[in-house]
Parts: C-alpha cells; structure tokens; sequence
C-alpha cells in the first residue's frame, strides 16, 4: 500500500470511529408531529399544539367487553377506582360519579360566581320563597337523607346547578357505569397528565392501565380495549422501532446472500458492504447532528439505501477483468460511477431542501450515505480489496431476462403507450391522485384506528374535528370573546348542525361577568330581609340558613376566581387545554361535538362575524398543510431532476446523450407515478421520495446500458453487473414492503416496482450494443 | 321473605311523615307507592304537591310540573343505592341481596313481623340508622326510617281498596 494510501485507509477509519460513536449516541423519534415543517403559521402552530399537547391528546379511551354486563360494571368500578389512585392521571371516569371531590369542593367554593343562573332576580324575596319551596321538595324527596346537609348553606342550588349545566360528556349508563349502547363494552376516559407526545410517560400510563386491569375484579374473562392518541403514539413507537432495525435486519441478509452467490467469496462480499455500511453511520451521524435526534423512519429508510449502494462496489468488482487490477478497472468505470454516485445526491439535494422536516431528514440521509458509500468506493476499496475477478459463465442464468430486451423498438413503443393509457386511465379517473391524510404516516392499522373512532363515539368524546379558534391579545379578552360567541353557538346546537360545544368560559367565567354575577348578590342586611320573607309559612328551622347568609357575603366581598385557584383540579385540566397563550396571543378554543354537516355549519358560522374566532376543521387544515408541502416537494423534485440532466451533460459532454439517459428513468417513473393511483394506492409525499429513489437508481442502470463496452465481455460484466445491482435494491424493497409502518412501506413497495421497470425500460432505451 | 316474594304487583295508598332537623314541623306526603315485578318502584305524591319518583335499575327518575325531569345515576351516590336496594330486596322478598347491604333482624309471626335493617356500607352509615319494616303476612304496613342527624320518617301503607 502506498503512503497516500495509508492516509487514505487512515482517514476513513477515523470518519469511521467518529461516525459511530455520534450514531450510537443518537435519539431515536417516532413522534410523527415531529416529521412536521419546522416553520409553521400560526394555524399550523395551533394544529400541532393540538396534535402534540391539546385535551384529545391525552386522551385515553378504554373498553372492556367479553364478559356479563356486571362482570363489566365491576371490572370497570374496579379499574376506575385503581387509576384514580394513580399520580399519572389526572382525570378518570367511568360514568360513577362525573367529578371528582377536588372539583366539587372547588364549585361549592366559588358556586356563586360559576352558576349561570345568578341574576338580581334570584335573591328577591320572591326568588328565594321559589327556591326554598323546591328545597323542601327536595328534602321530602328520597334523596332527601343526601340533600339535607346541603340546603342550609345552598338553598338555591347553585353547586348543583352549575355542575348540571357543563355539557354531558357521557353515554348512557347501565350497572352505575358507561356502556355502549349495545350493552356488550363498559367504556371509561383516563386523562394522562402528560401530552401525547411525552411518549415515555405515555408507555407508563399503557402499561399502568393493563396490569390495573389485569388486577381489577371481574376482568378475568373480559378484553381489554385501549386506544387514544397516546396509546398510539406509544404503539407506533415501538412498531417503527423494531421495524427499522428488523428490516435493515432482513435487508441486510438478503442482499449478503445475493453477494455470496454471486462472488463465492467472504472477502468480496465483505468490501461490498464496507462503502455502504460506512455511508449509512455517516448518515446517522450527520442527521442527528443537523436535527439533535433521528426519526424512526429515516433510520427505516437506511435499509433501502443499502440495496443502492451496495451497488457502487459491485460495480467494480463485476467489471474486473481477468489480469485487472482494482484500479485499472476503477479508471474505466468511475467516470460513470461518479454519475451515478453524483446524480443520487442531487435527488437527496433536492429533498434535503424541502421545509417538511421528515423530508430533509431522509435527503439528507441520503445523500450523506449515498456520497460516503461512493467516496469509499473509489478511494478506499482498491487499497484493501483484492482483484479477484467473477467467472461470468457461472452466473449466465441470471442473463436470461436480457432475451426479453432484444426487440428495444417493440419496448420503446410499447413503454409510450403504457404511458399514454395509464395517463388517459388516470385522467379519466374519479378517485383521488393523491393522499394527504396525515394519519397515512401513522402505522397504526386502520382496525384499530376504527376502533379508536367507534369508542370516541360510543363516548361521546370529543374527536379532533371541529374546533372553534378564539384569539385575543390577552386572557379576559379571549374569555369575553368565547363568552359572546355562547348565544349563537346555542342556537346552532338548537337547529342540529353541531350536538354540543365546550368553552373556557364556562369553567372560568371571565372578570366581566363574575364582576356581573357578584353584582347580582344583595348586601347582608339586603338578604337577610329577603330570606325572612321568602321564609314565611315555609316549616324552616329559624336560624337554618345562617351558612347560605355567610356564603353569599363572601362570595360578594372576596375575590374573582382566577386561573390559579383551578390548579389541581379536573376542570382546571380542561380549562387549560381550552385556554392557553401561543405566539404572544391568547387562544380559547371551543371544541365542537357531533358537527355532521361541515359545510351548512361554515356558512353559518362566517355569517356570526364573530370578531376574532375562527372555525377551523383540524383534519382538513392538516390535509391542507400536507398538500402545500407535496406541492413544493414537486417542485424541488422536478427541479433535482433538471439539476441531474445539467450534470449528466456535463458530465457526458453531450445533452442528446444525457437526455437519451434521462428519458427512460423519467419514463418509468412516470408510468409507476400515474399507475400507483390506478391500482388504488393514492400518492403520498413519501411516494415522491421513493420515486425521486427510482429514478436515481434507474440513472445508474441508464448510464451503464448507455456507456459503450471494451469487449463483448465487459458487456456481459456490465449486464451482470446491472442485474445484481437490481436484485440488491429488490432485496431491500422487498423487506421494506413488508413493514407495518404505511410510509416505509410505500417507499418499498413503490421502489419494488419501479426498480425493474427502470431496469428494462433502460435497457430497451439503451444504446444498440452493434 | 317468602311470603313478600310471592307478591307479583302490588299498588298501595301511603302517607309520609317526615320529622326533618331542618323544620319546625313534620312534612307530610300521600299518594301511592307502586311496586312492579322486575324491581320498578313508583312512588307517585300527590299531596301537598305532585311529584312521580321512579327507580328502575339504577336509574332514578323525579319528575315534576313546574321543572325539568331530573335523572339520577344510582351508583353515584351509594347511599341512596343501599337504600333502593334495601326497598328493592325487601319487596321482593330478595334476602340475598338485603344482607349484602344490611345488617337484618327479623322478628314477630307472620301475623305481625317485624324485619328491622342497620346498613353495612360506610356511606351509607353516614345518613341512614336504621330501617325498619312492619307488616302482616305479604302486606308491609310501614317502613320507618332513622337518619343520621335527628331526621326521621314514618311510611304508612294500605292496601288499595279497588
């Protein structure tokens, strides 16, 4: 080995050690917000607030069915009672009681400040007699025993007037407990008092709610369902997690296979892997370093990389003749590996620029990978690789398909007019082009994301559909704005176009109308003249009400309630995931249940011309954002692809043969683009991305076929050699296929198909071999 | 017991006095307390005022003219489940079910018994002493009730005439 070739092996293993000590350092995500742009407006900023932090994010959903509707009712008593003891949530419910002691104790606190029906009109001596003749009622009535304790102090029954006028959050009841209608699943709420997104403490709260049901009584017989955005996220985690290592796994094997049959050598097989072992660390190394963590799928996305650049040296190795060294081969082959290597990039180029964080994430991957892969190629393998050239006649078998290539003008008629029907067929088409449901990133599968829905049903939870956006420069105003909006939404709910609503206000009325309220309370003398009023020919202890007399004048001289005495408390959990401040403004939401008629429910809430509130439908704003991204990864997309012709004419010398090179890869990638749709798989943004992948490989194929052979046998290495490189990409796409998480999969099944036709349609395109 | 578990339906005339802490003088209420089979008790006031108490399950039901219908979860409030229950068990002669809520002491002939119950469950400990039931052969003639607090109330039935 020459000195510089010392330096050059040197060098490697250093970039080597560093890229491995940085890769076994990285932070693996799975959090799909996380793939989200990193510049948002402020509508995105609030969806993936909501998505990451917002009251449905912490909320789990939870079935028990398969057993007597009273095993049922037990084990859900049992379950409830067990996670209401637990610190990691803050709010549970199974239809027992709906709130807790804390937020009981808190309305009876401040019950004369909460209540909607404080009015003037209510402490006259006419209000009270009224009030105090229904209390009697009450008292004869049989849960007079319970009642009794309370009249004294609240007569006109403000607690429980309040506590009654929050909207009902649940169904119906059966054995004391929630139960679907159909009678066969107990349902029960847990709120995390973590978000969604704190994905650890969200595996806590899962494995917290098995064992406390595997212990609860009566859930022997019965199932467990469990579902919600953080169950999810917990779920997916662990899915993306063992699918990127298990499929690089099977990548990996796959193609090491392939090698050993084709080489018959360790030490071959072996330095084909180097480069992209190499490139893939480096990638690692370099995305957790430009993103302080590495998403799940990038590393998902690695294992595809290797079928590619497992190429580069195969290349080499393939075309090395009998009486060849390494080297003299390499300066044969590496103008137009170069090519290969460079064009790749500039498609990992073009992702990397894309402001989808996902996306730059795996351009970025890519093309650290792809360049490493090749640099270690050239400089690196032909300094400690042995010449050891393949016997071709051995491998002749794996020629046989080129027999179908033979008749290139039948195939380049036949591709055109592939092209034009699948072009004519999906023009045609009524169904969607593209897909932009965010839920397509997550791997979670659509049985159990139905079943998430039926539950959120059957609970009556609200679902992150439609939401009303308040916004407001400051807290009161954002209340009083919330607060305006009441009447309509009332009478919205009166025609039937939304089933219910829940606003910040109700649980923190806003300054102005406690002032309004305590204003409504008569002063001690003032009341106290009215009760004895009210009081007469009514049988009531003298002296009875003395509590409701302190109450009252408390309530009139103290203070408002404020944000602060809520803390600790269930509706203090619910008031700040409705109010919070984002970006320097104040946001109350008003989340809308059971809105069935979006478009009836927009027109008549533009016409409010509610000053500052917005109707925002969360999961067409996502699709929204998703589709403006798509749009622009087009963009950069045909954009890499024009980079990638001004370089293969330079590099080539020559724009006729660079376009001649560009043509069939555009063409494949063209078909598959209008195909996949066709054969009902509607485009996702990582469609592109495993078609931008295509056509950098199908580049490669098309650079060989067009590159004019010394001999007839480095034709025949050259056709070898393009058809291993194509069985390694198929190995690795085929593993990827089989992963459970949508995107890696659409990226393998996309390449696995796309990546033969390259290879034919260049082959049939290529240059005559005459 | 089983003398009550053979009683199918039965619809009686009541009249209520109620001794409450609260008041200077005794409530009292009349009107008709209906027992069907499958546990549904009605319990319909129509003096001094009219009100419909229904139970069924675990559901009560109080409904009256001048307000909304009220509906109440049972299990909510276990106090008052102990206590529809104990009504429940006894109407229909479910010593099973009573002895898991009370304590149950029964005394006297089947002429003229006595079936006395002190609650078991700590919630209900805190508003009820005791119940006690008196009757002749499958006729319960009053139910009287001991509540914490000074609170007691005296339930006269009589078999409707008609």
């Amino acid at each position: 080995m020459t000195l510089r070739g010392r330096a050059v092996v040197l060098a490697w293993l250093a970039l080597l050690a560093c890229s491995v000590l940085l890769a076994s350092r990285a932070r693996i995500t799975s959090d799909f917000t996380a793939f989200l742009p990193a510049r948002l407006d402020t509508d995105q900023a609030l969806l993936v607030h909501q998505l990451r932090e917002g009251v449905a994010s912490r909320m789990m959903l939870i079935g028990i069915a398969g057993a007597a509707p009273h095993k049922l009712a037990a084990a859900s008593r049992s379950l409830a009672q067990r996670l209401s003891a637990s610190p990691l949530f803050a709010y549970v419910n199974n239809g027992e009681a709906r709130f807790g002691a804390a937020d009981r104790a808190l309305v009876e606190r401040w019950r004369y400040l909460l209540s909607p029906a404080v009015a003037p009109a209510r402490f006259t001596s006419a209000g009270l007699h009224a009030a105090l003749e229904r209390a009697l009622q009450a008292l004869a009535s049989p849960l007079g025993p319970m009642l009794s304790g309370r009249i004294a102090a609240d007569p006109t029954g403000e607690a429980r007037r309040y506590l009654e006028s929050l909207p009902d959050a649940g169904p119906a009841t059966r054995d004391g407990v929630w139960f679907s209608p159909d009678g066969k699943r107990a349902l029960l709420v847990a709120e995390t008092r973590v978000p969604a997104s704190d994905l650890d403490a969200q595996a806590q709260a899962v494995k917290a709610v098995r064992s406390a049901f595997a212990a609860a009584e009566g859930a022997r017989d019965a199932t467990l369902t469990l579902t919600g955005p953080g169950v999810f996220a917990v779920e997916s985690r662990a899915l993306i997690r063992a699918d990127a290592s298990s499929l690089s796994l099977i990548a990996g094997a796959a193609v090491l296979a392939l090698l050993l049959l084709v080489y018959r050598s360790a030490t071959l097989t072996l330095a084909c892997f180097l480069p992209i072992a190499s490139g893939i660390l480096a990638g690692i190394a370099l995305v957790s370093l430009a993103f302080g963590s590495i998403h799940g799928i990038s590393l998902g996305f690695a294992a595809i990389l290797f079928g590619e650049a497992v190429d580069y040296p195969s290349y080499l190795f393939i075309h090395n003749q009998p009486g060849d060294s390494l080297r003299t081969t390499l300066e044969r082959v590496w103008p137009t590996l170069r090519l290969a290597v460079l064009t790749t990039v500039l498609g990992g180029l073009s992702m990397l620029l894309s402001s989808f964080v996902g996306l730059a994430q795996l351009g970025l991957m890519l093309m650290t990978a792809i360049l490493a892969a090749g640099l270690v190629t050239r400089y690196v393998l032909p300094e400690i690789a042995p010449a050891k050239p393949v016997a071709v006649a051995r491998l002749e078998p794996l020629l046989a398909w080129s027999a179908l290539v033979r008749r290139k003008r039948l195939i380049r008629r036949a591709a055109w007019a592939a092209l034009f029907v699948a072009a004519a067929a999906a023009a045609l088409r009524t169904g969607p082009m593209w897909n932009d449901d965010l839920g397509t990133l997550n791997p979670i599968p659509a049985s159990e994301r139905r079943m998430d829905q039926q539950l959120r049903a059957e609970l009556k939870a609200p679902d992150v559909g439609a939401v009303i956006v308040v916004r407001a420069p400051g807290r009161e105003q954002a209340l009083l704005r919330s607060e305006a909006l009441e009447p309509a939404l009332r009478r919205l709910v009166g025609d039937g176009l939304i089933a219910g609503f829940e606003t910040a206000s109700d649980i923190l009325p806003s300054e102005t109308l406690q002032r309004e309220r305590r204003a409504a309370l008569p002063a001690a003398p003032a009341l106290r003249r009215a009760l004895a009023e009210a009081e007469r020919g009514l049988p009531f202890r003298p002296g009875l009400f003395e509590p409701f007399l302190r109450d009252v004048e408390r309530a009139r001289s103290g203070p408002l309630l404020t944000a602060a005495d809520l803390r600790g408390t269930g509706l203090g959990l619910k008031l700040d995931s409705l109010l919070f401040p984002l970006r320097g403004a104040w946001i109350a939401l008003i989340p809308l249940r059971g809105a069935g008629d979006p478009v009836a429910l927009a027109a008549r809430f533009d016409a409010l011309r509610a000053p500052g509130a917005r109707l925002l439908d969360l999961r067409r704003a996502t699709s929204r954002m998703i589709a403006r991204y798509r749009s622009q990864t087009l963009e950069l997309t045909a954009l890499g692809v024009a980079a990638m012709f001004v370089l293969l004419a330079w590099g080539l010398r020559d724009s006729a043969e660079a376009a001649r090179v560009l043509l069939p890869v555009l063409l494949a990638a063209g078909l598959e683009a209008v195909a996949l749709p066709l054969l009902g798989a509607p485009l996702t943004l990582f469609h592109l991305v495993a078609l931008l992948f295509v056509v950098g490989t199908g580049l490669n194929y098309s650079l060989f076929f067009n590159r004019a052979p010394r001999d007839p046998d480095e034709r025949r290495r050259t056709l070898l050699s393009l058809t291993v490189c194509s069985l390694a990409v198929l190995c690795s796409a085929g593993a990827l296929s089989l992963s459970s998480t949508p995107v890696l999969r659409a990226i393998g099944e996309t390449v696995l198909l796309g990546t033969p036709l390259a290879l034919f349609l260049s082959a049939g395109f290529g240059r005559d071999p005459a | 017991m089983k003398l009550l578990s053979a009683v199918k339906v039965s619809r009686v005339r009541f009249i209520e006095i109620r001794h409450l802490a609260a008041l200077t003088k005794p409530l009292e209420l009349s009107g008709e307390l209906s027992y069907l089979r499958g546990g549904r008790i009605e319990k319909d006031v129509s003096k001094p005022y009219r009100e419909r108490t229904s139970i069924e399950g675990d559901s009560l039901l109080i409904e009256r003219a001048d307000d909304e219908p009220r509906r109440y979860a049972l299990r909510g409030h276990p106090a008052a489940w102990a206590f529809v229950e104990g009504l429940r068990a006894t109407l229909g002669g479910d010593l099973a079910t009573l002895e898991r809520y009370y304590y149950v002491d029964f005394s006297g002939t089947a002429g003229d018994w006595t079936l006395r119950l002190e609650p078991r469950d700590q919630d209900m400990v805190r508003y009820i002493k005791s119940i006690t039931f008196r009757g002749s052969g499958p006729a319960i003639s009053s139910i009287r009730v001991l509540e914490t607090g000074g609170n007691s109330s005296v339930m006269t039935l009589q078999a409707d005439s008609s």
